[in-house]
Parts: structure tokens; C-alpha cells; sequence
């Protein structure tokens, strides 16, 4: 309970710093107000992006500045402003504040929280829209961000800085993948020392455009279970938001992200998904009578993207030293990349995680499709130790599949094409892994060491998931110093190579029984 | 379109003010959509050619005159308004200067409100 004496001192120092301009108010009237947009008259003096005031307590963003009017689009419900009310002009351009108090929290794209705890502590005010950090002031990106997911850290390596898209059908786990690669960030907030490049902490952001309520609450929910909550804010413009809050989400996401990076910190953030996030900009553009281009979007909407994506960096030492890795989701349509939108965000992204249905209905998950799939920084986002096993990995399933095709008709094959199809086999089944189970780096350079060094030619298929998953628990027990030194991300010493062969050994000995 | 009707607004004004033959005329002979942006229009105009002054109390010839001086060519209307307890509100088309006691203590609750 403050006291009134607390109270008092408080509102006097508050007083103390008051001054008042004497500025000339540039005012407009409403004209129209339909569909979340308000026209006006008046507001001669208002710039694009600016934030206006209505009667009601209302907020507006101007979007069209025409001849004889302004259009508006609401940031509230909007539902009280009628024709003739006055609107102000807040000589602001639009900001959220952002504070280290946004770590754990539920925050709609203005910043007014929706976990129903107090509004967070008043940190910087970050402009929403920004023009992306120079040429000057990057470095190429050479550390890696784990994702704990065997197939993307070994064939599609993630780097911090890249942007990396995630694009499938719906219901394929994209979704899944990005929580999987949140939850597996856990590692860099439990070390207390301080730590390497690649093991220093990533702030996760996860902007959810569009989305059901429910499947937010449960994806919080996960979160929380997991204890990623803690690092991670979670910006949500639901379903049932306005247009123009789905629109403001992922900008208001990436100046959070901002925020950290000016701290020198390292961050992860997620758009889910940047489709919804078009059709939002869509229906905003057909409202304001913008002309419609190719599928009635606007002109601008490569523009859109391109300048959000933009904002994820890897800055030089000089510039801070942080990063900001992007990982936006598109949902495709009949597994369609050559449609609009999709074609659009794949030439901006530094590669695609492609997501099949036809993987996942036979039971491959994660689906990625290898063949498709790329990441354009590759080798530089990988750690020595990784790179010595991962290297042939690609090339393995590739040629698998090329032989898989010959193999349904039946036909008599030589041993070594047999040899290497049961090898393709037992990679794919070491590749698939359980939601919400990332791996740590040294197991999974265990998992494909094995596989690919043939220790796993004589188990069968079906038991290549509990082999694994055994010999993970054995090795722990057993042999713990070959999971640190793995996990130092040195290419492996030749001691640590016999000492992997001698357990590996041990281990199988005891599984055949 | 626009730019006939406001071309028929200019028309409409006679030694700066509305001529009430001309408007009947011009509006006689429009249908009902040009009908709506010609009076749209012609309010506009109207509006940017008036200058309403609120004061709390009964306004003195002074200040006619040397508000003429400051904006010529406007058409003054003054308006009591006790709200603002003491000054001055102009408001020139999408202009509003004001001084007012109603504007000081309204700014300091807002500046108060926004104190975290």
C-alpha cells in the first residue's frame, strides 16, 4: 500500500518536468468509417505511418494519403467513432515499448498484454517500421542455431542471422518444428558461464498471425511445460483481431527483437505465418481502393515481406555483435511453391525447409523433403564435429532415391545397390524424431555416425528408433566424456572416435539380446 | 468529375460569398451522386473561408479587428464557450490554435496519466 505522502512526492516530481508547447493543432473530421478504415477531411499536416487520436479514446494509423482525404485504419474496435467526430494528430510515428520484462509474456502487436497479468515494465520505445541495418554494418553468418532437429541441423543448417523459411501444407508440423527449435534454445539459458559463440543465449520471439485462440493457448502451454517460457515472448494478433492488428504483428515482433539487439543479444523469431499476414495486408489494400495486382493483392506485397525479412541480421562487432534469426512459415495450397505468395518469400529467404504430405502420411516426421530443401548458408552454420559426420549424409539419401524408384518393379538387384537402399532405409528412420524431443548436438553426431558408418546395417528397421534411443540412454550412463567432447564442436579426435566405436560395440552386444 | 465540380464550388461564390441563385442553378441541374459531392465540396470551401473564434465571454469589437489584420479574406464567427474557463480557441479550417486554461489542466492530466 503506497502511502499518500509517497503518492504526493511522486506527483509533484511528475509536475516538475511539465511544459506545455503552444503548437497550432492540425485536426480532421470523420467522413466514413466502414470496414476498420476510417476516411476523414482535414489533417493537412499529417505524415504517412503517424498515429491519430479519435474522441473515443481510439487510435488510428494513417495508411492513404489522397488529394482531398486520409484514410485511417483502426487499431480498436472502432465501433463508437461516427461521422463529424474530430480526430488529432499525435506527431508520433508508431512504436511499441519494449523492455527485458517482455521475456515470459503474452503481448498483442501494441504492446497491451493478453497473459492477464500488469502491462510490462516501461522499457524503449522501438518504431515498428524500420529500415534495415546497412551492408556495412553485417558480417556473414558463421554460428550456428540449433534446432535439435537431426535433419535440419545435419542437411539444412540454420545460421544465426539467416532467415530460413518453413514451407508446406497445412497440418505437416511446421508449427511443430519452430516450437521444437524454441524449446531446444533451453541449453543457452542453462549454463551460467560465460558462453562460446555458438552456445551464447537466443531470445526466442514467436509472432502468431492469424491464428486460432486455442492453438496459441496450447502452444503457451507447451512452452510453459517445457520452461521456454521463460525467454520467449509471444506476440499474437488472433483470428478474431482486426486486419489491421494481423497486418502490425510481425513488425511489432521484430522491433522487440530490436530491442534485444541493440543489447549485443542473439535472437530467434518466428512469423506464423506470413501468409495470413498477406491476406491480412490484402483485405486492408482492397478496402483502402488500392489497385489490386496479380490474386487482388496490392502491388507492394514482395515489398512488404522483403522489408520485414530484411530486418534479420547479423551484425559485425562493431555494429553490437548480436543477431537476429528469422523463420517465417508459409502454408501452400495443395503443396503448390509456385503460387504467389510462396515464390515470393522463397527468393527473399536464405533457404526453404520444404514440409510434404506425402512423407507424412507414410510416417516420415519431421516431413522435410531433403531434395527440396536448402539452406543457402550450409557449412558455414555447422560446427566442425557435425560437418564430419553430416557430409555424406545428403548424398546418401539422395542416391537412395534414386534407386528406390528402380526398386518397386521387383527387378533382381546387385548386392551393393541392395546394400545401399537397406542403408537409405535405416537414415530415413534415424531422421525421424518425436515432437517436442530436440536432441542435443553430440547425440545427434551419434545418431548419424552410426548410420552412416553401417553400425546400423544389421538392425532392422522397425527397432532402428528404439536402438537409438537406448543406446542414447547407454552412452549417457557409460560414457559421458565422449558426449562433452562432442559437444565442444571440434571435429572428433581419433581417441574419441575408438572410444564412440568401443561403446558402440558394447552397446550392441548387449541390444541383439 | 472532381475536377468539374469543384470548377461549379469556384462558380458558386460571389465576392467570396455563397450566391444562393447560382447554387440553386448548379444543384437543379445535377444528379443525385454529383448532387452529394458538389455539396460535399461546397462546404469544404465554405469551411476554409471561415474562422471561428470560442471565447468564454462576450467579445469586443478590438478583437475583430486585429484578428481581420491577422487572417484577411476570412469571414469571423465568434462563439461563447465557458468551457475554456479563460483564453482563446481559433479555429482556421483544419487549424485549431488555442490558449486556454480548459487546454493547460487537460495536458497536465494526460501528462499525469502517462507516468508509469
Amino acid at each position: 500500500m503506497i502511502e499518500s505522502e509517497e503518492i504526493i512526492k511522486q506527483l509533484e516530481k511528475r509536475l516538475a518536468t511539465f511544459s506545455q508547447d503552444q503548437k497550432v493543432q492540425n485536426v480532421g473530421f470523420v467522413q466514413k468509417n466502414s470496414d476498420g478504415v476510417v476516411v476523414a477531411t482535414g489533417l493537412s499536416k499529417v505524415v504517412m505511418g503517424e498515429i491519430v487520436y479519435f474522441k473515443q479514446q481510439e487510435t488510428g494509423l494513417v495508411f492513404n494519403l489522397d488529394e482531398d482525404s486520409v484514410s485511417i485504419i483502426l487499431l480498436g474496435n472502432g465501433g463508437k467513432i461516427k461521422e463529424g467526430d474530430k480526430i488529432t494528430r499525435s506527431e508520433k510515428l508508431l512504436t511499441i515499448n519494449a523492455s527485458e520484462d517482455m521475456l515470459g509474456r503474452v503481448i498483442n502487436p501494441l504492446g497491451l498484454p493478453l497473459d492477464g497479468k500488469p502491462k510490462p515494465k516501461k522499457g524503449k520505445d522501438m518504431p515498428l517500421e524500420k529500415i534495415a541495418p546497412g551492408v556495412v554494418a553485417r558480417e556473414p553468418v558463421d554460428t550456428p542455431l540449433k534446432t535439435g532437429i537431426k535433419a535440419v541441423d545435419s542437411m539444412i543448417p540454420i545460421g544465426r542471422g539467416q532467415r530460413e523459411l518453413i514451407i508446406g501444407d497445412r497440418a505437416l508440423g511446421k508449427t511443430a518444428l519452430v516450437i521444437d527449435t524454441i524449446i531446444n534454445q533451453r541449453i543457452s539459458f542453462s549454463s551460467k558461464k560465460p558462453a562460446k559463440k555458438d552456445k551464447k543465449r537466443v531470445i526466442c520471439i514467436y509472432v502468431a498471425i492469424g491464428q486460432k485462440q486455442s492453438s496459441v493457448a496450447r502452444l503457451i502451454g507447451k512452452l510453459q511445460e517445457e520452461q521456454a517460457m521463460t525467454y520467449t515472448i509471444i506476440v499474437s494478433a488472433n483470428s478474431s483481431d482486426s486486419a489491421a492488428l494481423q497486418f502490425l504483428a510481425p513488425f511489432a515482433g521484430i522491433a522487440i527483437a530490436e530491442y534485444f539487439l541493440e543489447k549485443g543479444e542473439d535472437v530467434l523469431i518466428v512469423y506464423d505465418d506470413l501468409t495470413k499476414h498477406a491476406w491480412a495486408y490484402r483485405q486492408l489494400s482492397l478496402v483502402l481502393k488500392r489497385p489490386a495486382g496479380r490474386e487482388a493483392y496490392p502491388g507492394d506485397i514482395f515489398y512488404l515481406h522483403s522489408r520485414l525479412l530484411e530486418r534479420a541480421v547479423k551484425l559485425n562487432k562493431k555494429a553490437g555483435g548480436g543477431s537476429i534469426t528469422a523463420l517465417p512459415i508459409i502454408e501452400t495450397q495443395a503443396g503448390d511453391i509456385s503460387a504467389y505468395i510462396p515464390t515470393n518469400v522463397i527468393s527473399i529467404t536464405d533457404g526453404q525447409i520444404y514440409l510434404q504430405s506425402d512423407l507424412f502420411n507414410i510416417g516420415v516426421r519431421p516431413a522435410i523433403n531433403v531434395g527440396l530443401s536448402v539452406s543457402r548458408v550450409g557449412g558455414a552454420a555447422q560446427t566442425p564435429a557435425v560437418k564430419s559426420v553430416a557430409g555424406k549424409l545428403r548424398l546418401e539419401l539422395a542416391q537412395y532415391r534414386e534407386l528406390a524408384a528402380f526398386a518397386q518393379f521387383g527387378s533382381e538387384l546387385d548386392p551393393a545397390t541392395l546394400s545401399q537402399l537397406e542403408r537409405g532405409k535405416r537414415i530415413t528412420e534415424i531422421l525421424k524424431q518425436q515432437q517436442y524431443e530436440p536432441l542435443s548436438e553430440a547425440l545427434q553426431i551419434l545418431s548419424i555416425w552410426a548410420v552412416t558408418n553401417g553400425y546400423l546395417d544389421d538392425i532392422p528397421v522397425s527397432e532402428i528408433q528404439q536402438f537409438e534411443k537406448e543406446f542414447h540412454e547407454y552412452i549417457t550412463t557409460h560414457n559421458k566424456n565422449v558426449l562433452e567432447e562432442l559437444s565442444q564442436g571440434s571435429r572428433p579426435a581419433e581417441q574419441t572416435l575408438k572410444q564412440m566405436q568401443k561403446t558402440m560395440t558394447d552397446f550392441k552386444k548387449g541390444f541383439s539380446k | 468529375m472532381k475536377r468539374v465540380v469543384k470548377k461549379l464550388v469556384q462558380a458558386s461564390f460571389l465576392q467570396g460569398k455563397i450566391d444562393k441563385d447560382r447554387v440553386l442553378r448548379i444543384g437543379n441541374s445535377l444528379n443525385r451522386g454529383q448532387l452529394k459531392q458538389y455539396l460535399f465540396e461546397l462546404k469544404k470551401k465554405e469551411k476554409e473561408q471561415i474562422l471561428y473564434v470560442d471565447i468564454p465571454f462576450n467579445h469586443h469589437e478590438l478583437y475583430q479587428k486585429e484578428l481581420e489584420k491577422i487572417f484577411p479574406g476570412k469571414r469571423i464567427i465568434f462563439r461563447r464557450d465557458q468551457n475554456l474557463l479563460l483564453g482563446i480557441r481559433i479555429v482556421d479550417n483544419d487549424n485549431i490554435y488555442e490558449i486556454s486554461m480548459n487546454k493547460v489542466l487537460t495536458d497536465l492530466v494526460d501528462y499525469i496519466k502517462e507516468y508509469d
